[in-house]
């Protein structure tokens, strides 16, 4: 666990890096969303569709990058119970199916832009139905592991005893002027 | 019905004012040191706990913006609460044990308190109290100037002349403050939890309104936007793919720094109710997102099939589908949870500045707090109150400009600060005070400058990701910290 903070700095790195590239990249130009041609209040994205289709190997790597950053905090605040192996275990079983919720919601954005009739699936195009259902409901396995794990990950019986011996030692603060 | 809808509406908001009303003198009662006032006596139970957590996170803007930005941009802002699922619950692993046994063990009642334990340096809860006062001033400015102009349409349908902005700012403020500065934190959090439950009955009662006001339901949304253009019915709307992914990266971390939501780890009776806290919260915020989400893409739908008139503003798109779609009865629930939203974010704003003026900066300058800390509070409050009336209204664009940069400067001087810093034994203090004040020049000095980020790209994620960046990396560099022996155990927690 101590290496954490090391690979969030190392991500992070990985991140600046994705985000030059796509910004300095010399042959790209971004179009931008325009005023909608009837509706001044909304906007379309119009050309840039096709844009974010083309450029969708950096947003996907961006995308896993920025997750990672997620699960590596995860894993930081677990602290020492949460270097147990069977609790990384779970937190990579689990951000398997956020990433891959993720992934699938980015490839499938390309067949979405060239399709001319997009399937609809639970009223939404393919890859937002994959945000709705996958990218935003996935992560309730975190919830669950902090939940059903929280005797054995988050606050132990041996936390419970340290914390009450750590209050019984405490000196009485006198700055607080409470 | 319909030709009494105006007072149906008015005598809904009446109810929900008088509740606070009442709140605010039962928590009187309950109110009798400063410690009372800032962190309800460390005695809050789960359940409050949590719809107080989601409910101050769900602010005017959620119930106001959120449907307006959806109008406007199709799915882009939909990341913004589909990150929510995983950002609370690294929230929780991140802060919710450590706040909490921090703030027992150094008997800490602000954030800004716990930061300076933390670090040992009264450098950096300084300007960890900075950082807060400047966004509380915006962001309370921004709600108090959209609870006004709500209050200014719920009284047009019944009075005979229009009631002036002012007029209805210093009423709602005068409403807000009462409670605030009877009952400190204890009125807000028991108000948050009325505010609370009635924002999901309302979200989840428009829901059904939602799918019933257009065609074919949610598949008769997405085929109307999509066939008029495909990007906005994309995962990524209108912003973009970059864009989008900026505002996933500022909104999911971004949770682990805003003061408003985790101060509230430090009031809880004991760290075990963490434990049922976050599912309560998680539930409850996605319930009240479901208002976002629908409103939004129904009204788009609508105005796209000529069924309904082109909005003048974005952000007119909750209560134009309330006024043409929803019963009287549930526009008058739905006006009172619009008023939950604004108040609860605006109370938790209230509490936190009011300590950061009595306690933090006084702290952090002589070494001690005031004395009759408990009564300059409730001074504090009124003039914090009274200072972003007057800001809302009389200066222009700044308080815009404040409230738009709230989140991105909280989570860019916090996140690094609290939430990395209370789990990590290296982090220094120069690393913490570096990150604050490179956050709020980053944001400042891209709003200020109206320098755009290419591919729209959000200011308050490249400020995020700098003061991480020169957290980690200055922490790295520099020699490792001395710890107090007590904060080294909570950080082994």
């Amino acid at each position: 666990m101590t290496k954490l903070p090391a690979i969030l700095l190392a991500t992070l790195a990985a991140l600046w890096g994705v985000l030059l590239y796509t910004v300095f990249s010399p042959d790209e130009h971004y179009p931008g969303a325009a005023t909608h041609p009837e509706q001044s209040e909304m906007h379309v994205a119009g050309a840039a569709a096709a844009f974010d289709a083309e450029m969708i190997v950096p947003g996907a790597i961006a995308g896993v990058l920025v997750i990672a950053v997620y699960l590596l905090c995860l894993l930081l605040g677990a602290g020492k119970n949460g270097a147990s192996l069977t609790f990384v275990g779970v937190v990579a079983a689990s951000s398997c199916l956020v990433v891959g919720s993720f992934l699938a919601m980015t490839f499938s954005f390309d067949d979405y832009v060239g399709d001319p009739s997009p399937q609809l699936v639970g009223g939404f195009p393919i890859p937002t139905a994959w945000m709705v259902f996958g990218v935003w409901m996935s992560p309730v396995v975190f919830l669950a592991v902090y939940v059903a794990g929280f005797r054995r990950w988050v606050m132990t019986e041996d936390d419970r005893k340290r914390l009450e011996a750590l209050i019984a030692a405490r000196q009485p603060c006198s700055e607080t002027g409470s | 019905m319909e030709e009494y809808r105006a007072w149906i509406i008015l005598g809904c908001v009446a109810a929900f004012f008088a509740m606070c009303i009442a709140v605010g003198l039962w928590a009187m009662r309950k109110t009798k040191s400063a410690s009372d006032f800032f962190m309800a006596g460390r005695d809050l139970g789960f359940i409050v706990t949590a719809v107080a957590v989601f409910s101050s996170t769900m602010s005017g803007f959620g119930f106001v913006g959120g449907p307006g930005l959806v109008y406007q941009m199709g799915m882009s802002s939909a990341w913004m609460i589909v990150c929510t699922g995983l950002s609370y619950t690294v929230c929780f692993f991140l802060l919710a044990k450590r706040l909490r046994i921090l703030a027992e063990v150094r008997e800490s009642i602000s954030l800004p308190d716990a930061v300076q334990a933390r670090y040992g340096s009264r450098l950096a809860g300084f300007l960890t109290a900075v950082a807060i006062l400047l966004g509380v001033l915006g962001y309370l400015g921004t709600q108090i100037l959209a609870m006004a102009t709500v209050m200014q349409q719920v009284l047009a349908g019944v009075l005979p002349v229009e009631m002036s902005l002012p007029v209805c700012a210093f009423i709602s403020v005068g409403l807000l403050v009462f409670y605030c500065v009877t009952g400190g934190i204890i009125a807000s959090v028991y108000t948050d939890l009325a505010q609370g439950l009635i924002m999901m009955i309302a979200a989840l009662l428009v829901f059904f309104a939602v799918i019933a006001s257009v065609e074919g339901g949610f598949a008769g949304m997405s085929e109307t936007i999509l066939q008029d253009d495909k990007g906005a019915m994309s995962p990524w709307g209108t912003k973009g793919m970059f864009g989008a992914l900026s505002w996933y990266f500022v909104f999911s971390l971004g949770i682990a720094g805003q003061p408003h939501v985790i101060t509230k780890f430090m009031m809880s009776r004991k760290v075990e109710d963490a434990r049922y806290t976050l599912p309560v919260t998680v539930f409850g915020f996605a319930t009240t997102a479901l208002l976002w989400l629908g409103i939004g893409l129904a009204m788009r739908a609508l105005v796209l099939q000529g069924k309904h008139p082109s909005l003048e503003q974005a952000d007119g798109a909750a209560a134009a589908f309330l006024q043409s779609y929803a019963h009287p009865l549930l526009a008058g629930v739905v006006f009172a949870g619009l008023f939950a939203a604004i108040m609860s974010t605006a109370d938790s704003f209230l509490n936190i500045g009011a300590a950061a003026i009595v306690h933090d900066i006084p702290r952090a300058i002589r070494k001690r707090s005031l004395k009759h800390e408990l009564f300059w509070a409730r001074v504090a409050t009124v003039a914090i109150a009274c200072v972003a009336t007057v800001f809302a209204l009389y200066s222009g664009d700044l308080v815009a400009l404040l409230g738009a940069f709230g989140w991105g400067t909280f989570a860019a001087a916090l996140v690094p600060t609290v939430a990395i810093g209370f789990n990590w034994k290296r982090a220094t203090p120069t690393a913490a005070c570096v990150a604050i004040a490179s956050s709020l020049i980053i944001n400042f000095g891209l709003k200020v400058s109206g320098v755009e980020v290419p591919y729209s790209i959000d200011s308050g994620a490249i400020a995020l990701l700098v003061s991480l960046t020169l957290f980690l990396t200055i922490s790295f560099l520099s020699p490792p910290p001395k710890l107090d022996s007590d904060i080294e155990a909570v950080l082994d927690f």
